[in-house]
């Protein structure tokens, strides 16, 4: 009996043993199976490593000079500051003297739409109280209200009771309703145009198909509002020197709203892509490509945003007498807008009509403005039909410049390309889009990646910008860029290609050249693009 | 035992019950043997798959670090963008003051016997001349 117990006992032992080792195995195989895989992660991992080790040298080594350029420009602007705070400093003594209490200097502020406050009474204090004490100061009553006449500024059908007037008169540019909306796609320091009279050759040039006056909205504007960390707050804030593709968000948003107050497009709302400054300005530069060039657009509406703006030079020669008469005020009453926030209409207005300019059609339109004192392109509206091919139709998106060097607006012109004198090189920012590798959106870090359905179009990180080495491969050779000795130097103009690519070199696809510093000549660093000629037009 | 009779094969021990599929004998492992060797593989693979996970931050950054040097955008450059927009603001206000003083000028009258008025107008055009060279010098630059 002993020894069967035994036995059994030993089978029962081996039996469990068996399984032991068995599962054991099993789980060494799995485990090792999954090691494999994680060991070829683990591989990719360390080589992405290593190319982000060399993309960053590379960056590093692509951006230093264009910070080294950056750290001139700020030296020597912060050496010159010192004279613009002196004169500043200078102007603002005169207007502490210009303000020294009467009742003349009162009422030359008042006209003048500057903001007044008296230091010896308390900022909530009421109007009674204000009228009082001044009436103590100076012995005349303080009137703290100005008339100013809203015909012009508003739609001629605009009942005139208090509540319609207010709603307009109130309004700032930060306001979507329907009147704010109507009352600021031209600012009021410029005149509605009415017809397509205005700037006539200007408009040839651009081919515009609108007047570009505004139509009266029944709804508020439905866009994604502007976004909280704007720098461009208003459309004629001055765009930064440095620019970042977040700054295509706010272009795109005030860019957008002026085409939708001409009820152009109303629907769609443009998806900001990023062509960087030297592709900005060598496409406009590049030949035309073949007409039958199968071009798509990855979107409906499409904002080409410009980092490098296209220059439309000024008219030569004097300005006109009345724009000569009317620029200043055009500009006080513009105001600061990089450091006050925007007023509403009646105070805009009470500044531009400081010296009685009552009169609207004084003022140029914007086409005017922009034929006297010049502009930059700062992107493009391009449209596309359902199957992604380019429309004829498509906006300039300009901003209007000044003599003092700060834009004064920002509007969108709708135009055809059939007919655009620069027809060109609109087509060529088209093909841009159409052929061009692009950056994938980037959500911020800790937030999902933007999906296809749920996408805020418009958010910062879904700027597209040009992928600008997957556009132009590098193992991409040019046979003419080898330079010939006795060529002299200059900038080789960049241009599309066909290039054979996959298994076998059977598809082809397009790739850009770009632009070749020939035998030493100019580089593609800070190029500005003028478009041409206005020198026909400049008489 | 066997030392001294080189010809005979060394005897086995006798195995454990059941050891026999396992026993560490005839080239099979032990359960311990064998357990110790998944512990390790695993730890092995946990490293691994610790340094895989990091691929798509890896990634990531790749993509980051593309996109921004095609955007042409870099802390550095931030901060001189930062630097030349408190500059910029400064010259507007500039430009936006002298346009005031000149409106004001305009309201207040007077001629150039009024100590007032020359000065503002010394004003005014020290202020463009300031603009004048700010803008001349950055272009330079």
């Amino acid at each position: 009996m002993k020894g069967k117990h035994q036995r059994a006992r030993h089978q029962q032992l081996a039996r469990a043993t068996a399984a032991e080792l068995e599962r054991l195995r099993g789980d060494i195989a799995a485990e090792t199976r999954r090691a494999a895989a994680a060991r070829d992660g683990a591989e990719q991992a360390r080589i992405a490593r290593h190319r982000l080790t060399r993309e960053q040298a590379a960056t590093e080594r692509q951006q230093r000079p264009q910070e080294s350029a950056a750290a001139r420009v700020v030296r020597t602007a912060m050496q010159a500051s010192a004279a613009i705070t002196a004169a500043r400093q200078e102007l603002e003594a005169v207007e502490r003297e210009l303000s020294r209490f009467s009742d003349a200097a009162v009422r030359e502020i008042k006209q003048a739409g500057v903001k007044m406050r008296f230091p010896d009474v308390h900022r909530s204090a009421d109007e009674r109280f204000v009228d009082t004490w001044y009436r103590k100061k100076t012995g005349t009553g303080f009137g703290n209200a100005r008339t100013i006449s809203l015909s012009g500024w508003i739609p001629d059908d605009t009942p005139a009771d208090l509540p319609a007037l207010a709603a307009f008169a109130k309004s700032t540019v930060f306001d979507t309703s329907p009147q704010a909306c109507w009352a600021w796609a031209i600012p009021p320091w410029l005149r509605l145009p009415t017809d397509t009279s205005d700037a006539p050759q200007l408009r040839s040039q651009l081919g515009t198909s609108t007047s570009g006056a505004p139509t009266m909205p029944t709804e508020p504007y439905p866009g994604p509002p502007l976004r909280a960390q704007a720098v461009l707050t208003t459309p004629w804030r001055h765009a930064p020197w440095i620019n970042e593709p977040a700054d295509a968000v706010d272009l795109t948003y005030w860019y957008s709203r002026s085409a939708w107050a001409q009820q152009w497009r109303p629907g769609q709302m443009p998806v900001p892509f990023w062509l960087p400054a030297e592709h900005a300005a060598a496409y406009p530069q590049a030949g035309a490509l073949p007409p039958d060039t199968d071009l798509r657009l990855p979107y409906p509406t499409i904002f080409a945003a410009l980092a490098a703006p296209w220059r439309i030079e000024p008219r030569t020669g004097e300005l006109p007498a009345a724009l000569a008469a009317a620029q200043l005020l055009m500009l006080h009453a513009r105001g600061n807008p990089a450091k006050v926030a925007p007023a509403n209409l009646a105070t805009h207005l009470t500044r531009l009509k400081a010296t009685d300019l009552n009169n609207r059609e004084t003022l140029p339109t914007p086409l005017e403005a922009l034929d006297h004192f010049g502009g930059y392109v700062e992107g493009l509206l391009l449209t596309a039909a359902d199957d992604g091919t380019p429309n004829d139709a498509f906006a300039w998106c300009i901003a209007i410049g000044h003599p003092s060097g700060f834009p004064i607006a920002r509007v969108t012109i709708p135009a055809s390309r059939a007919t655009s004198t620069w027809r060109t090189q609109v087509d060529n920012t088209v093909a841009g889009i159409a052929l061009s590798c692009w950056h994938e959106p980037l959500a911020p870090a800790g937030h999902a990646l933007p999906t296809p359905d749920g996408e805020d179009l418009t958010a910062p990180d879904t700027v597209r910008v040009l992928d600008i080495d997957a556009t132009s491969p590098s193992t991409l050779r040019d046979a003419s860029t080898e330079p010939a000795r006795n060529t002299r130097p200059h900038l080789r103009r960049g241009h599309w290609r066909q290039q054979r690519v996959g298994q076998g070199r059977q598809d082809r696809r397009w790739t850009w050249v770009r632009p070749t510093a020939v035998n030493g000549g100019a580089s593609t660093t800070n190029q500005v693009y003028t478009l041409r000629p206005r020198a026909e037009v400049g008489t | 035992v066997s030392a001294d009779r080189p010809d005979r094969p060394v005897p086995r021990p006798r195995p454990e019950p059941g050891a026999e599929l396992g026993d560490g004998f005839g080239g099979t492992q032990t359960p311990a043997e064998l357990r110790e060797r998944l512990q390790g593989l695993r730890a092995q693979r946990l490293q691994a798959e610790s340094e895989a996970a990091q691929l798509l931050t890896v990634l990531r950054a790749i993509a980051l670090n593309r996109r921004a040097r095609d955007a042409g955008s870099s802390p550095m450059l931030s901060e001189h963008r930062a630097h030349l927009e408190r500059i910029v603001t400064e010259v507007e206000e500039l430009v936006s003051t002298t346009t005031r003083i000149a409106v004001r000028l305009h309201l207040h009258g007077g001629d150039d016997t009024d100590p007032l008025v020359r000065r503002a107008r010394r004003a005014i055009e020290q202020s463009q001349s300031a603009l004048h060279a700010f803008s001349e010098a950055v272009n330079e630059a």
